[in-house]
């Protein structure tokens, strides 16, 4: 009885070892892993400067737009480049657009620091939550941008479609039930 | 006419016409009956997509290697230990701008700073052991300022 109570016991300080063990070798590489997700960014970002970041930049010809960027860059090369983060479900032609009034505004009516700097005719998206552990489900995205022309033509889109004078293009009907607010919100119109 | 960061009342934001590439629907609908009611698990998932977002762009500007420019590049004892360009400098301008600068008591504690660490700054780096002590103390305030950054 006694040595098979031993025998228990020992094995129970096995387990607890084994499982001390585990935890300390998971642990190991640690680190906040959204800093460690900034390890492994894209090279054009080598040597890049912060310049902005979540700051209203607007412009009022050729169009008027506003927005606030996630980030602007002044990169090595000395060229202004725009970053998104996106955690949920990429949307790629939602991206390209955001990153592309962000561009313009840039481009037309830049902050008085950042006046005379080219802006890329890219922008750069990283979609994905960092992972624990050093793991990185990151993915980083580099995104050719929209003319001044295409923008335009957008911004007319966007006036006919508020309006209710065209046809308006709609998703299926899985992104709409996850999506849509007005789907069972008690809207008329949906 | 709009004037300075303001945007014009016809303005179009970012988010606004990127609605365009998602879905020409709730555009409508949106403007039309307005943003709808989002349900439960939308705001939940909303709301812990905010958190992760804030999180990523913390980390993007405080990331080694890059630095952010602050609009006030005053930072005397730190830029007297650490230089002007070092990130730690760097990270101790973005904390007195988007959080002692934001209240009062940050306020006065940030003004009764810049009368005091002018001639501190000056004498520093002739006088080793205080640089040292300096370093020291301002190596904490940096390593909690980062945690708290990343928290």
């Amino acid at each position: 009885m006694g040595a098979r109570m031993m025998a228990g016991f020992w094995f129970l300080i096995f387990v607890g070892s084994l499982v001390v063990l585990i935890v300390l070798l998971r642990r190991q590489p640690g680190g906040d892993p959204y800093q460690l997700a900034e390890l492994n960014r894209p090279s054009i970002l080598d040597g890049a400067v912060v310049v902005e970041s979540k700051t209203r930049l607007t412009m009022f010809r050729p169009f008027a737009l506003h927005g606030e960027p996630d980030i602007v860059y002044r990169t090595a090369r000395n060229t202004l480049l725009v970053r998104e983060d996106k955690t949920g479900f990429p949307q790629p032609r939602y991206e390209q657009i955001q990153l592309s009034v962000y561009a313009a505004i840039l481009r037309h009516n830049p902050p008085e620091a950042l006046r005379g700097l080219p802006v890329e005719a890219f922008g750069l998206v990283r979609y994905g939550i960092p992972g624990s552990r050093g793991r990185s489900r990151v993915r980083w995205e580099r995104v050719p941008l929209l003319t001044d022309e295409q923008l335009q033509r957008l911004i007319q889109r966007y006036r006919t479609v508020r309006g209710g004078a065209t046809a308006q293009l709609t998703r299926d009907h899985i992104y709409c039930a996850k999506k849509c607010a007005h789907l069972g919100g008690r809207c008329p119109g949906a | 006419m709009a004037s300075g960061n303001r945007p014009a009342h016809d303005s179009i934001s970012a988010t606004e016409l990127a609605k365009l590439g998602l879905c020409e629907r709730k555009l409508f609908l949106d403007h039309t009956y307005g943003q709808g009611k989002d349900s439960a698990a939308q705001r939940a998932a909303k709301a812990i997509g905010n958190q992760v977002h804030e999180k990523a762009r913390v980390a993007a500007v405080t990331a080694p290697g890059t630095v952010r420019r602050s609009r006030d590049s005053r930072c005397f004892i730190a830029t007297a230990v650490y230089g002007s360009d070092a990130w730690e400098t760097e990270l101790l301008r973005i904390w007195r701008d988007e959080v002692l600068l934001q209240s009062k008591a940050g306020r006065i504690f940030v003004r009764v700073y810049y009368a005091v660490s002018p001639p501190i700054a000056r004498v520093l780096p002739y006088m080793p052991s205080a640089t040292a002590f300096a370093r020291a103390a301002l190596n904490i305030a940096v390593a909690v300022i980062a945690r708290w950054v990343r928290a």
